[in-house]
């Protein structure tokens, strides 16, 4: 039961992050902001219930640089959006 | 089972959590608004989705650790990123540029 479980929360995930990227892909760059930070947020979760379903420690470290390098980002875009209005 | 039973509950809370924050950005009327829907995906999923790690035993201390370092940085990260993008887009709105 407990892998059915794993698997169940991997195809969750990867479906609430499909449906994210859907909303990031419209709208103005202020709506497809948090879309884009929420899909980062759930791409990594995805990929930690993924390295238990699979055995691969490395999504781990994917992870890890995923959430870093995605506050980065976003703040990052947020400031030029800022900028150029 | 009963390890099984918890680790089922948590996952189902880490999906509820994911869905509801998708469900709720998408629906959200403005920018702001939308901004509070990054909670439930950043603050509460990865410390449940952990404790279903730790939980279901079937993982090294050294996966428990790191999948723990990747929920901290989410959960400590999550309120700044979501304050300065708020910050970010109400000093956009007040300049007087047009809304998102």
């Amino acid at each position: 039961m407990s892998a059915t479980s794993w698997q169940a929360a991997v195809w969750v995930l990867s479906a609430a992050f499909a449906a994210c990227g859907w909303g990031a892909a419209r709208g103005g760059p202020w709506r497809r902001l948090p879309a884009l930070q929420l899909a980062a947020t759930l791409l990594a979760l995805d990929w930690i219930a993924l390295a238990v379903v699979i055995h691969a420690p490395y999504l781990l470290g994917l992870a890890l640089v995923l959430v870093l390098a995605s506050g980065v980002g976003t703040l990052a875009f947020a400031r030029f959006l800022e900028r150029g209005r | 089972m009963t390890a099984e039973i918890a680790v089922a509950v948590l996952l189902g809370l880490v999906g509820g959590a994911a869905l509801f924050s998708v469900v709720g950005l998408l629906r959200s009327p403005t920018p702001l608004a939308a901004l509070h829907y990054l909670g439930p995906a950043a603050i509460a999923a990865p410390p449940l989705l952990v404790a279903a790690v730790v939980v279901s035993g079937e993982t090294s201390l050294a996966f428990d650790l790191q999948a723990g370092l990747v929920a901290a940085f989410l959960v400590v990260g999550a309120p700044f990123v979501t304050q300065l993008l708020g910050r970010a887009y109400y000093a956009g709105e007040n300049e007087g540029g047009e809304s998102g």
